[in-house]
């Protein structure tokens, strides 16, 4: 466990009960300090008060569209990195999807989205 | 009375010219108009005359010069009626032939049989006995004549056996042009095989045809040269002989042109037989012009249909289209549906193997593996039940206990999601002849949206009834209900306002209703609830597989 991972704090945001518990567990024993949210309004409040220093945030979600609520964290805090995680890849090419800060298709391999939280948190 | 004036006065003031006889004038002097003799003869002065001449030897010797004069005039007069009969019976005949005709052009179904009986009326020695005869129509949007049809030989000594075969069938004209109409297949001979090439462009300058045609007017010539008919062909066939050619005109154009010789009678052609040919075209005109619009109106049909059938293929294949596009989206969602607990099921199982080898607890993990799986099961036959049609296994059913049945199934939910149920079930029993499964199927769908709609709690009523020939159960939920516009799509498959879900649970539930004869409602308000009735026919004789 790296020092700058302690006390990093990540939100996710997922709509799937055990994908989300999932990522949480697979977090936690990275390092980071986890907080997750099952909808966008869930994730837009939690991430008022937990002030997270990077969100995973998935496309499909259940209320509202991920990539509005995407908009609606960037306008929160703007340096904040994003990570889109999606089934989907198509996505990627969606104009919306930009502001994010990196595109993670979602996989039972977790390593990909590990790597890339790691050096978004680093730059 | 004055004797020298006629006694009828036939015409006025004329002389009695026996009377003047019997006054001794000489008959060089007498003026005896030929259109008098029948009246004199049947006058009574003249016959008194006669009489009182009897007897008089001067008399006599007159008389009998005045009697074979007034012969020698009658047979006259009677070899000019016996003229006029002849003319007269051809003149019948040709109005024979012209009627015939005109009722063989009724009969004639195509515009080949059409120019069949023309031509036959041209050339028939009964008819109008022209040698040989072509006819050409205009081609008007290429704007030129074409040969259509030709009835004679192209070689003078082909015409003997022909001839001579019509002579030996001794078929009348009227048994020609009946053989005309009743024939399907007409024979082909040289003449239209090469009649068919010639192509006249219509300008003046390729000579008498196309002028005939422009200026409406026929022409004959005595001897057909390049100086009339620019065509090659043409020439090799007509060219050298006195030649006529005869516009076909109809009331408001001219339609195209009849060419007609005499090559081995070497027959004249006279100013009457153009007048009864231009009768003739005239009559083939309407005819003709009514088949050349017939057959543009059958090609425009043709291209109408082909067009049409394009279309109808085009159709298909937007529908194939359209089948694919579903397909396509159904393999989108199922794929997206399916990624969901697959990505699940990597993560945990990953996580059991690491926590296998430390020697972890894994049960947690297999939990959710095993839940996972269950829902992949379940999206799986999901998909197979809207794409699969099924046989259905019809039984009596009762409505009510179907739904205490499915209620028990979703009982958990309904305690845990905080909804209270309202049963308002019919007092007598419902039976209805349905597959009580998909019957199960179908509320189980039902009752899962409905709890779905109330995530914050909220009633739940059930009822069932019996209306118009229909056995109903009705799903109502005090739910957040959905707009008109999610209403629309309800059906849809794929369609699904919920995070999981494949969104065929109503698509699937509606194939089930209407296969079994039934139809399935909706009704919803935003923020008060939806209300979902199921309509089965009370009886039902025969079921779709």
């Amino acid at each position: 466990m790296s020092a700058t991972k302690l006390g990093r704090k990540v939100l996710i945001v997922e709509d799937e009960k055990h994908l989300l518990d999932l990522y949480r567990l697979e977090l936690e024993e990275e390092g980071y300090k986890v907080a997750t949210a099952e909808s966008g309004k869930a994730a837009l409040k939690v991430s008022e008060s937990f002030e997270p220093d990077l969100v995973v945030l998935d496309i499909r979600l259940g209320d509202e569209e991920g990539l509005r609520v995407l908009s609606d964290l960037k306008y929160q805090k703007k340096d904040r990195p994003v990570i889109l995680n999606s089934a989907y890849t198509h996505y990627k090419h969606d104009f919306s999807s930009w502001s994010a800060d990196a595109y993670v298709v979602k996989s039972g391999d977790m390593s990909e989205l590990k790597d890339k939280i790691r050096s978004l948190l680093q730059s | 009375m004055d004797s020298s004036k006629c006694p009828l006065d036939l015409p006025e003031g004329t002389d009695c010219w026996i009377n003047s006889i019997l006054d001794g004038k000489s008959l060089d002097e007498i003026s005896l108009p030929r259109d008098r003799v029948s009246s004199c003869v049947k006058c009574p002065y003249f016959k008194e005359s006669v009489q009182r001449s009897m007897g008089r030897r001067s008399s006599d010797l007159l008389m009998s010069q005045a009697v074979s004069r007034l012969l020698s005039i009658l047979s006259d007069y009677n070899a000019e009626l016996s003229g006029m009969a002849t003319d007269l019976h051809h003149k019948i005949e040709k109005l024979t032939v012209l009627k015939t005709v005109a009722e063989a052009f009724l009969k004639a179904a195509n515009l080949k049989d059409c120019l069949w009986v023309f031509l036959t009326g041209v050339t028939a020695g009964e008819a109008y006995g022209f040698n040989r005869a072509a006819v050409f129509l205009v081609n008007q949007p290429r704007r030129a004549l074409e040969g259509q049809l030709g009835i004679g030989h192209v070689r003078l000594e082909d015409f003997k056996d022909t001839w001579d075969s019509i002579k030996k069938s001794r078929l009348t004209f009227q048994e020609m042009i009946r053989r005309i109409i009743d024939q399907p297949d007409l024979p082909e001979n040289h003449l239209t095989e090469l009649v068919r090439k010639i192509y006249i462009p219509l300008t003046p300058q390729f000579g008498l045809l196309p002028k005939a045609v422009l200026e409406r007017r026929s022409f004959t010539v005595p001897e057909l040269t390049e100086e009339h008919i620019t065509d090659r062909q043409m020439l090799s066939v007509f060219g050298g002989r006195p030649c006529a050619i005869v516009p076909i005109i109809s009331r408001d154009s001219a339609l195209g042109v009849v060419v007609v010789d005499n090559p081995v009678t070497g027959a004249d052609i006279s100013q009457e037989d153009i007048s009864m040919l231009e009768t003739l075209s005239y009559l083939a005109a309407s005819k003709i012009n009514n088949l050349i619009l017939n057959n543009q109106l059958e090609v425009r049909v043709a291209e109408l249909e082909h067009v049409y059938n394009l279309l109808q293929d085009n159709q298909e294949y937007l529908l194939e289209t359209e089948r694919l596009v579903e397909a396509g989206k159904l393999a989108t969602t199922i794929a997206h549906e399916i990624k969901t607990p697959l990505v699940t099921i990597g993560g945990y199982s990953r996580r059991a193997l690491k926590a296998f080898e430390r020697g972890d607890n894994i049960t947690r993990d297999l939990q959710i593996l095993v839940e996972e799986i269950a829902r992949l099961e379940w999206i799986t036959s999901g998909v197979l039940d809207y794409s699969k049609k099924r046989t259905l296994n019809l039984r009596n059913v009762n409505l009510n206990s179907i739904i205490n049945e499915t209620l028990e199934i979703v009982q958990g939910k309904l305690t845990y999601g905080n909804i209270d149920v309202v049963l308002q079930l019919s007092e007598s029993e419902l039976i209805v002849k349905a597959d009580k499964d998909r019957l199960k199927q179908v509320l189980f769908n039902l009752l899962d949206n409905a709890i779905q709609a109330m995530p914050d709690g909220g009633t739940l009523t059930v009822s069932t009834g019996t209306d118009g020939g229909y056995e109903w159960f009705k799903i109502v939920d005090s739910g957040c209900g959905m707009s008109q516009k999610t209403i629309d799509k309800l059906f849809q498959p794929f369609f699904t306002t919920r995070s999981s879900g494949v969104g065929l649970g109503l698509p699937v539930s509606q194939r089930i209703v209407a296969d079994h004869g039934g139809y399935l409602e909706v009704s919803s308000e935003l923020e008060h609830g939806s209300v979902f009735t199921v309509n089965l026919p009370v009886h039902r004789q025969e079921m779709k597989g």
